[in-house]
């Protein structure tokens, strides 16, 4: 049976082989060209995890510093009433951003529209419920 | 109500508070740098993805060239 197949064998014709060929061609070269892209792209990973590992040291390292300040400075029992405390912070953030108090002030008023709008809704429903 | 420090510890604390400064410089930079590599890997990647649906094109042009043989 396998001796008849080589006796007479079928063949398929292939329209623009060569056009066939150069696509082929192109897709092996670009894939080949995306490979060596690669092995770029995994040197800037291993860049990028490197100084990933250094910006945890520094980190680390202020932590430190950090503890080392709270260590030299006294402790003290004195501590600011809480609402000092508030009343200060509110000045530095109005001194820091004088705009954030004022954009704070615009929702207020689109609050009240919808609150006017809730209140006119349940208004509606409860005269549905009455119906 | 005033809290006294050391002298010498005074300057410790400002000689600390130096290092954290250059510290979270150091850091600042680090991060800026990491976001560089990142939008370096993005382009990359939107390059990739680009190339990737070329080369599908052209597969597929093979393939329909392969299913759909001469006749003669």
């Amino acid at each position: 049976m396998a001796k008849k197949k080589d006796d007479s064998p079928l063949y398929v014709g292939i329209e623009d082989p060569i056009m066939l060929r150069r696509q082929l061609l192109e897709a092996t070269r670009d894939i080949l060209q995306y490979l060596k892209r690669y092995e770029e792209f995994k040197k800037v990973r291993e860049k990028k995890l490197e100084i990933i590992s250094e910006i945890r040291a520094v980190s680390n390292e202020i932590g430190k510093l950090i503890w080392r300040v709270k260590r030299l400075l006294p402790k003290t029992g004195v501590r600011l009433p809480k609402k000092k405390i508030e009343i200060e912070e509110a000045k530095l953030l109005e001194g820091a951003r004088p705009r954030v108090k004022k954009k704070a002030k615009i929702p207020k008023p689109e609050l009240s529209a919808i609150e006017k709008i809730e209140s006119e809704l349940s208004a509606i429903e409860e005269k549905l419920a009455r119906l | 109500m005033p809290v006294y420090v050391k002298v010498d510890e005074y300057k410790d604390v400002l000689d600390l508070l130096n290092m954290i400064k250059n510290k979270l410089a150091e850091a600042k930079e680090l991060l800026s740098r990491i976001n560089e590599l990142k939008n370096e890997e993005d382009a990359e990647l939107e390059l990739w993805h680009s190339g990737i649906e070329e080369i599908e094109k052209k597969i597929e042009f093979v393939d329909k060239a392969l299913f759909r043989p001469s006749m003669l």
